[in-house]
C-alpha cells in the first residue's frame, strides 16, 4: 500500500522533472507557436498601425524578438522577449486596458504556450544557435553538445493541453450543453440563424445531442489520455480532427493551429526522434525508405 | 551546485504544473472574477442573447403551418459572403413577422414563439399569443418582449 502511494507521488515527480530526452520536438514547436504568434499579433503591431512610444517600443520588441525565436538566434534569451510581449499584449492590452479580443482563449494559450517555449531548451535544436554549437565544437575538434536536455517545459506543455481540455470539459458538464441546447444555439448562430433547428429538420435537436455528448467524452478522454503512450495513439487523431472541424466550421482564430502544435510536446522523445528518422535521411538515400 | 539546480528547476516545474491545471479551479469552480486566471471556457459567450424563433400561421380556413424564418425572404445574389441572421430584439421579429404577413396575404395569422439562449439553455419569453399581422398586436408584443428580454451578456470569442 505503502508502495503504491509513494509510485502514486513519485512517478508523476519523474515524468515532469526527471525527464531527459531530445529537444527536437520543442524546437518544432517553437516554429510553430511563433508563426501563430504573427498570424495573431504580427498585422496588429506593424508599424503605421499605432505610433505611440510604448505600443512601438512592443511592437519593435515583439517582431526583433519573435524573429531571433523564429531562427533560433540567442534564443534562450530571444524567446524570453517573445514571452514577455506576448504576455504583454493578453495582460496589459488586453485585460488591464480592455482590449477585449486579446483576451480570448485563443490568445491566452499563445501566451502562455509561447511562456513555455521560452523555459524550454528549444533553441538546442533545429535553429542558429545549434549550426554555432557545431561550428564551435568543429573549430575546438571536439564532439558538440547533444540535442538532449532536462524536458520539463515540454511536460509543462502537455499539462497545458489537460487543462485545456479538462476545464473545457467540465464547464460543458451542465445540463444545457449536454442536452444539445447550446450546440444548436452555435448551429444557429452561425449558420441557419433564428429558426428553431427542430422547424429546419427534425432530427437536428438529436444530433445536437449526440455531437455535445461526443464532444463532452472526447474532450475528457483528451485530459487524461494524452499523458499516456498506450491512450495517446488512440487519441491523437480524433483530437486533431477536433481542432480541425472546429478551425473550419466555427471562429477559433489560432486556437486550432496552436493546440496541434502543442500535440508534439505530448509525444516521447524516442516516438518524436524515430518519425524524424524514417523522415529525414538523406535526400539522396533510397535505402532508409525500404 | 548541479544538486541546487534540480531543486530549483523542480519546483517552478511543479509550481507551474500546479498554476497551469489548478489556476481554472478559481474561476470555474470557485466563482473568482479575476479575469487574469486563466479559465477554460470556450464559446460559453457565444450565442448568448439571440432568440431562437417559432413562427407559426394560420390561414383564413383555420389551417396552421410553421413557417420558417427565411421563408419569404429574397434570396442573396450568388457570390454574397454567408452571414447568419441573428434576431436580438423583438423589433426584429415583429418585423420579420410583418414580412411573413406579407408574403403569406391576405387573412393570414402569424403568431411568435421566441425564446432567449443563455448559457443555461432556452428561456422562453412569454406565452401570449400575438398576431403580428395586426399592428397594434405586434406593438403590444414588442413592448411585451421588451420587458421580459433580460441583458444579453457579452460575447466573448474563443
Amino acid at each position: 500500500m505503502r508502495g503504491l502511494f509513494l509510485r502514486l507521488i513519485t512517478a508523476p515527480y519523474r515524468w515532469l522533472c526527471q525527464t531527459e530526452g531530445s529537444t527536437r520536438a520543442v524546437a518544432l514547436v517553437r516554429l510553430a507557436v511563433v508563426a501563430n504568434a504573427w498570424a495573431r499579433w504580427g498585422d496588429d503591431h506593424v508599424l503605421f498601425r499605432n505610433l505611440d512610444a510604448e505600443n512601438m517600443l512592443a511592437s519593435l520588441v515583439f517582431f526583433v524578438a519573435s524573429s531571433l525565436t523564429f531562427f533560433g538566434v540567442l534564443t534562450r534569451v530571444s524567446s524570453v522577449l517573445f514571452a514577455a510581449t506576448t504576455f504583454y499584449f493578453v495582460y496589459v492590452e488586453g485585460h488591464l486596458r480592455g482590449f477585449e479580443p486579446y483576451t480570448h482563449h485563443h490568445t491566452t494559450l499563445l501566451a502562455w504556450a509561447a511562456l513555455l517555449v521560452a523555459l524550454s531548451p528549444s533553441g538546442r535544436s533545429l535553429s542558429v544557435d545549434r549550426l554555432w554549437e557545431l561550428r564551435r565544437a568543429e573549430k575546438k575538434g571536439r564532439a558538440p553538445s547533444p540535442e538532449v536536455a532536462n524536458l520539463w517545459a515540454q511536460r509543462l506543455m502537455v499539462v497545458q493541453l489537460s487543462s485545456v481540455y479538462f476545464w473545457g470539459a467540465v464547464d460543458k458538464c451542465n445540463g444545457a450543453f449536454a442536452s444539445g441546447t447550446r450546440m444548436s444555439h452555435y448551429l444557429m448562430y452561425y449558420y441557419t440563424g433564428p429558426t428553431e433547428l427542430g422547424d429546419r429538420w427534425r432530427y437536428f435537436p438529436d444530433v445536437m445531442l449526440v455531437l455535445s455528448m461526443l464532444t463532452i467524452a472526447l474532450e475528457f478522454a483528451l485530459a487524461g489520455g494524452l499523458f499516456f503512450r498506450r491512450t495517446r495513439k488512440w487519441l491523437v487523431l480524433p483530437g486533431l480532427l477536433l481542432h480541425g472541424a472546429f478551425y473550419f466550421s466555427l471562429s477559433v482564430f489560432t486556437f486550432t493551429t496552436t493546440m496541434w502544435a502543442l500535440y508534439l510536446a505530448c509525444f516521447e522523445s524516442d516516438e518524436v526522434e524515430r518519425v524524424l528518422w524514417r523522415l529525414l535521411p538523406s535526400p539522396h538515400d533510397t535505402s532508409a525508405a525500404a | 551546485m548541479k544538486r541546487v539546480v534540480v531543486i530549483g528547476r523542480s519546483i517552478v516545474a511543479i509550481t507551474l504544473a500546479l498554476v497551469i491545471f489548478g489556476a481554472p479551479f478559481y474561476r470555474q469552480v470557485l466563482g473568482g472574477s479575476e479575469p487574469w486566471v486563466p479559465r477554460w471556457v470556450m464559446f460559453s459567450g457565444i450565442a448568448v442573447g439571440m432568440y431562437g424563433v417559432h413562427f407559426e400561421a394560420e390561414s383564413p380556413s383555420g389551417m396552421r403551418r410553421t413557417v420558417l424564418w427565411d421563408e419569404f425572404d429574397t434570396p442573396l445574389p450568388r457570390g454574397t459572403r454567408h452571414r447568419a441572421t441573428r434576431a436580438t430584439n423583438p423589433h426584429h421579429v415583429a418585423q420579420q413577422g410583418m414580412k411573413i404577413c406579407q408574403g403569406l396575404g391576405k387573412g393570414h395569422e402569424v403568431h411568435a414563439h421566441v425564446r432567449l439562449a443563455t448559457n443555461y439553455g432556452w428561456l422562453p419569453l412569454g406565452r401570449e399569443r400575438f398576431d403580428l399581422c395586426n399592428p397594434r398586436e405586434r406593438r403590444k408584443f414588442q413592448q411585451i418582449h421588451l420587458k421580459k428580454r433580460r441583458p444579453s451578456g457579452k460575447r466573448r470569442g474563443i
